[in-house]
């Protein structure tokens, strides 16, 4: 379907279609909040059963949700050893199909087994469909990290990962898509950046985004767009088939797990239409953990396992940060939003209203880790924090315009319109309300008790109900803590146990962190949309509290003055 | 993957959609009862917590599992009968109704123990005492004279002399204090010589100043606020002076043409002889006018009498007459006609408790929501729970408002009003004829002269450290129990 996948230049009808959507998030939520508070105070025995009925599904989902984070983590640690590269080469012919199954045979350790049988069961499916696949060494995987503000020690840790990474990096082409507007030293940097790593990569091109194009906001997809519109020429001119090409656009932090690329070539490879799919990593917050403030760790922990439960249902995955995809379906789609924040899960959507509904995200078992927001001071990172957490509940703007695409659509199915409608909507709405509801709300009817409900069961019963899920709610907390450890980079520090005993003891900040840089940034995010506040990109603060090496520094002064802006490379 | 997601989902969605309506059914109140006649019942509850807490429970004679506080659930509506036991103490018992979907709630059953205990904390022998509310120290005499006034610090447990200076040999003719003032104001004479000291109490070095000097002008009555006692209001033929003490300074006829007035948290009420009631700060600046109804003023204010004014966060007003007339902000005003001697007010329960020789009253200005529907509004009730008695003299609320101690003559006695049936007394102990009593919450200690001896004595009315906090959030009003004072 073809549908401009904005909400800008719109009809009349389309306008107030666009405006009674962009309204219904922020409504909803404010009318649980609100309705609730005035239940609570006037007609308490309602409040209070519904505050019991809402605890109770609140623990249900939480158990429900936490089966499926251990799932999805024990997939994670199920195929951490695995070599990809191999199954990679047995896919394209070049080593025999069985020879990582045959490399585990005999192996008594559970991961092995049930990675084993996900590869078995994959490859039945994949042979039964007797579909042809490209061989790998004809791929090449285009990396594009928009840079607006950070510097050399940002960048570096990210391109090494690439480096380090199994797959041959002379079939990787890097894109550093700087804005014009950032600083001269992040322009360095980039420059820096390029004449040091070149040489590791089939190409490495610097691309500079011009301030104020016309019909793009401040925003990082526009910056993207640019770069990916640029090599789009570039691989023309190249005599490269779009087709053969794959775009991972990734933060300037990320830093990619050394099998990143051979396991994204492999579910490349083997998934059917593969072009109309979108590979989605798990984002981990490990860079910094152990410098970072302990509310952004547990915060940025909790995104992970966020991102693992919806790992483990790709029917409702929808992309988010770094992610890759066919580079011929991003041109065919129209490249990334220029206009909007939330680029990194627009695009699926742009995607999906393209392919009318036959769009879909692969969930790769693979990590990819990022910085922990670190402003500094305590304040200033909490600041940052809110920041970073109102930008990514924006994702609340691509709510009116999916609507308005499912309403226009009929080649969709209603059963997916309803299916992802409805996840995206109670997704916003839950992660508005919940934390206040659990946290605040929950508690008004009895501390606003009159004569009245004073006197009621129900005034006795809900206080010991409420105790009873919260205690059980606790089997979840350690459940998520044990994990948290697990999850943790192996890298050296002091004092280790007392350090990992502290990061235990900070998800006791957790009812705090959810009010505060949770629900409260997503209700801003709604009420801004609710009231056409609309947000513009902001990019949050990620210093890395180390300073730059003097090899750095030297690389720095001697890229200085050299930098050309546009397409470059060796 | 997909069909295993599924089967959970629909699983846990089953579950939830079995768990939920029970769960609320149960916290309503309702069960499930089998047998012939099955069906949903709805049930009530009772919850005692006391003091001390770990009492035995028998409902029915049945031993309830679960030591005090406890939440006795699942009870059919009835009357039931509760006996709470502790070594050592008296048994409680009562008959509690239970109604459907109801809560009947006694939060502070107060266990009296067997023999009363007590300790002494200084010797006498001492004829009289006066607690003094806002300092933790307590005031003895073992005579007339300014030399003889002792203080008793709580805090310290030490007795120290009131003075030693050149005021010593005056007779002391009269005692103001205010409740929550760490001051009080001597009126002492000498060959009918009249001087007025002050003793500051809130320090560690107790001071006794000589104010004669600002209170040459004589007055009747006498107050200050108990935030400020540097500044005084003196009452003296419809005027309103105000002293300052610190500076020496005396604004005379401050306020003119007054009937009655109070010093309240740094505010100065004022009931004009023209029945206006009006409202200032301490200076006598940013008047508001509470009242300006003159008729209604005239019909509840006694003509030509004299009110003292007591202000209680956070909107109660209490005026009492020198006839003994005591009058409310509420309705119906005017509450008692004449010889009230005492009352204390009770934050906690919003109750006022009115003393007259023979009468023992419970005003309650929590407004029963219940009662709402009347055609007449109900702003105050008052039920007289003791009656016919001889020589009361003084009563305190105990234990959060849920209990009465009171003096008859040299008798205290506690009156149980944290109860379903009619409130019960006990004898507690008996102390010197004629001396008061003191009694602190904060402690839960009655402070007393012995009756023999004439020394100072403490007795636990309730132990104030082993009270368990009940696991639920504090009510802010009195649970109704219907008519039970009457």
């Amino acid at each position: 379907m073809t549908f401009m996948y904005s909400a800008r230049n719109l009809g009349k009808k389309d306008q107030i279609l666009q405006r009674f959507f962009e309204i219904l998030p922020g409504a909803a939520s404010w009318t649980i909040l609100v309705g609730l508070f005035w239940l609570s105070i006037s007609k308490p025995v309602t409040a209070s059963v519904l505050v019991i009925a809402f605890l109770l599904f609140w623990i249900f989902r939480l158990s429900y949700m936490t089966i499926f984070l251990l799932i999805s983590y024990f997939r994670l640690a199920a195929e951490k050893n695995t070599d990809w590269m191999l199954r990679v080469k047995s896919l394209s012919g070049t080593r025999n199909v069985f020879a990582d199954l045959l490399a585990r045979e005999g192996s008594k350790k559970f991961k092995d087994i049930i990675s084993s049988w996900i590869y078995e069961s994959e490859l039945k499916q994949y042979f039964n469909r007797g579909a042809l696949t490209p061989s790998f060494e004809s791929l090449i995987h285009l990396v594009v990290i928009p840079i607006a503000k950070e510097i050399y020690e940002i960048i570096e840790p990210g391109i090494q990962s690439l480096i380090q990474n199994t797959f041959p990096t002379d079939q990787m082409i890097v894109v550093l898509a700087v804005e014009e507007r950032a600083t001269d030293e992040v322009k360095r940097s980039a420059k820096v950046v390029q004449d040091a790593f070149s040489k590791f990569f089939k190409d490495f091109l610097v691309v500079i985004h011009p301030h104020e194009i016309s019909g793009e906001a401040m925003v990082k997809g526009a910056n993207a767009t640019y770069a990916a519109r640029k090599m789009t020429n570039y691989f023309k001119d190249c005599h490269i088939e779009l087709e053969r090409v794959v775009v991972s656009c990734f933060d300037a932090d990320t830093v990619v797990h050394p099998n990143y690329f051979a396991c994204l070539t492999y579910h490349y490879l083997i998934s059917e239409n593969r072009e109309q799919a979108s590979f989605q990593p798990i984002p981990v917050y490990n860079n910094n953990i152990w410098e970072a403030h302990g509310f952004a760790r547990v915060l940025e922990m909790g995104s992970s396992f966020f991102q693992l439960i919806e790992a483990t249902n790709p029917e409702k995955l929808v992309t988010f940060s770094s992610h890759s995809m066919s580079f011929k379906t991003l041109v065919q789609v129209g490249y990334w939003s220029v206009e909007m924040i939330s680029d990194d899960s627009s695009i699926f959507w742009k995607a999906f209203i393209h392919f009318d509904g036959n769009y879909r995200v692969i969930p790769l078992p693979v990590t990819l880790s990022m910085d922990v927001v670190d402003a500094g001071s305590w304040w200033k990172t909490a600041c940052n924090v809110y920041k970073q957490k109102r930008r990514w509940a924006w994702g609340v703007e691509n709510f009116p315009i999916l609507m308005r695409a499912f309403l226009k659509s009929s080649q969709i199915s209603l059963w997916d319109k309803m299916k992802h409608g409805i996840k995206m909507f109670e997704s916003h709405v839950s992660w508005a309300t919940w934390a206040i509801i659990l946290a605040v709300i929950g508690w008004l009817p009895a501390l606003y008790a009159g004569r009245e409900f004073s006197e009621t069961v129900l005034y006795y019963s809900a206080p010991r109900i409420a105790g009873i899920i919260f205690r059980l709610s606790t089997v979840v907390l350690v459940t998520t803590i044990v994990l948290s450890l697990y999850m943790l980079p192996k890298t050296k520090v002091r004092f280790p146990f007392i350090r990992r005993c502290l990061l235990a003891a900070q998800w006791c900040l957790l009812p705090w962190i959810f009010i505060f840089l949770g629900a409260l940034p997503a209700l801003d995010a709604q009420t801004r949309l609710m009231f056409g506040a609309y947000m513009e990109f902001w990019v949050t603060d990620k210093n890395k509290r180390r300073s730059m090496k003097d090899e750095s520094v030297a690389k720095l002064e001697e890229g200085a003055g050299k930098f050309e802006s546009g397409a470059g490379g060796n | 993957m997909l069909i295993f997601r599924r089967i959970l989902f629909y699983s846990f969605l089953t579950s939830y959609l079995i768990t939920c309506p029970l769960t609320v059914l149960y916290a309503l109140g309702l069960i499930y009862k089998p047998g012939t006649e099955y069906g949903f019942v709805k049930t009530g509850l009772i919850y005692l917590s006391t003091a001390p807490p770990g009492a035995a429970i028998y409902l029915n004679q049945r031993h309830y599992a679960q030591a005090a506080p406890a939440m006795i659930r699942n009870l059919i509506p009835n009357n039931y009968r509760v006996r709470i036991e502790m070594p050592g103490y008296q048994a409680w018992e009562q008959t509690i109704p239970v109604k459907a979907e109801k809560a009947s709630a006694l939060d502070f059953v107060l266990l009296l123990p067997k023999e009363w205990k007590s300790a002494t904390l200084t010797e006498g022998p001492f004829v009289d005492l006066r607690g003094i509310i806002g300092s933790k120290n307590i005031l003895l005499m073992s005579g007339k004279h300014l030399k003889e006034y002792f203080v008793y610090s709580l805090e310290k447990k030490k007795i120290f002399e009131v003075s030693q200076t050149s005021l010593a040999d005056y007779e002391v003719d009269d005692l103001y204090s205010v409740p929550g003032s760490s001051v009080v104001i001597f009126k002492l004479v000498l060959n009918e010589k009249v001087s007025y000291a002050k003793l500051d109490l809130s320090n560690d070095h107790f001071l006794l100043t000589d104010i004669s000097s600002v209170l040459a002008n004589g007055f009747t009555h006498l107050k200050w606020s108990s935030q400020n006692a540097d500044i005084l209001y003196c009452w003296h033929d419809g005027i309103l002076d105000k002293l300052d003490v610190s500076s020496g300074t005396v604004q005379s006829a401050f306020v003119k043409d007054v009937q009655g007035y109070g010093a309240n948290n740094h505010h100065l009420y004022v009931l004009k002889k023209n029945g206006s009631l009006i409202k200032t700060d301490d200076k006598g600046n940013d008047p508001k006018l509470l009242s300006r109804d003159h008729a209604t003023s005239a019909e509840i204010f006694q003509p030509g009498k004299f009110y003292d004014i007591y202000a209680y966060p956070p909107d109660v007003l209490v005026l009492v007459g020198e006839s003994g007339d005591l009058v409310t902000n509420r309705l119906p005003y005017r509450v008692v006609d004449s010889h009230v001697r005492t009352f204390e007010f009770s934050k906690k329960s919003k109750r006022l408790l009115i003393l007259r020789d023979s009468l023992l009253g419970v005003l309650d200005f929590s407004v029963p929501e219940t009662l709402s529907d009347e055609a007449f509004q109900v702003g105050s009730k008052l039920s007289w729970v003791l009656k016919e008695r001889q020589n009361m003299a003084q009563a305190f609320w105990v234990y959060e408002g849920s209990h009465i101690l009171f003096r008859e003559g040299n008798k205290i006695f506690i009156l149980d009003f944290e109860t379903y049936e009619a409130p019960k007394e006990n004898f507690v102990v008996e102390v010197k004829n004629g001396s008061s009593v003191y009694f602190s919450e904060d402690s839960g200690l009655l402070y007393y002269l012995d009756a023999s001896s004439g020394n100072l004595l403490s007795l636990e009315v309730f132990p104030k450290k082993q009270i368990l906090n009940i696991p639920f959030p504090e009510r802010t009003e009195p649970i109704l129990r219907e008519d039970k004072n009457e």
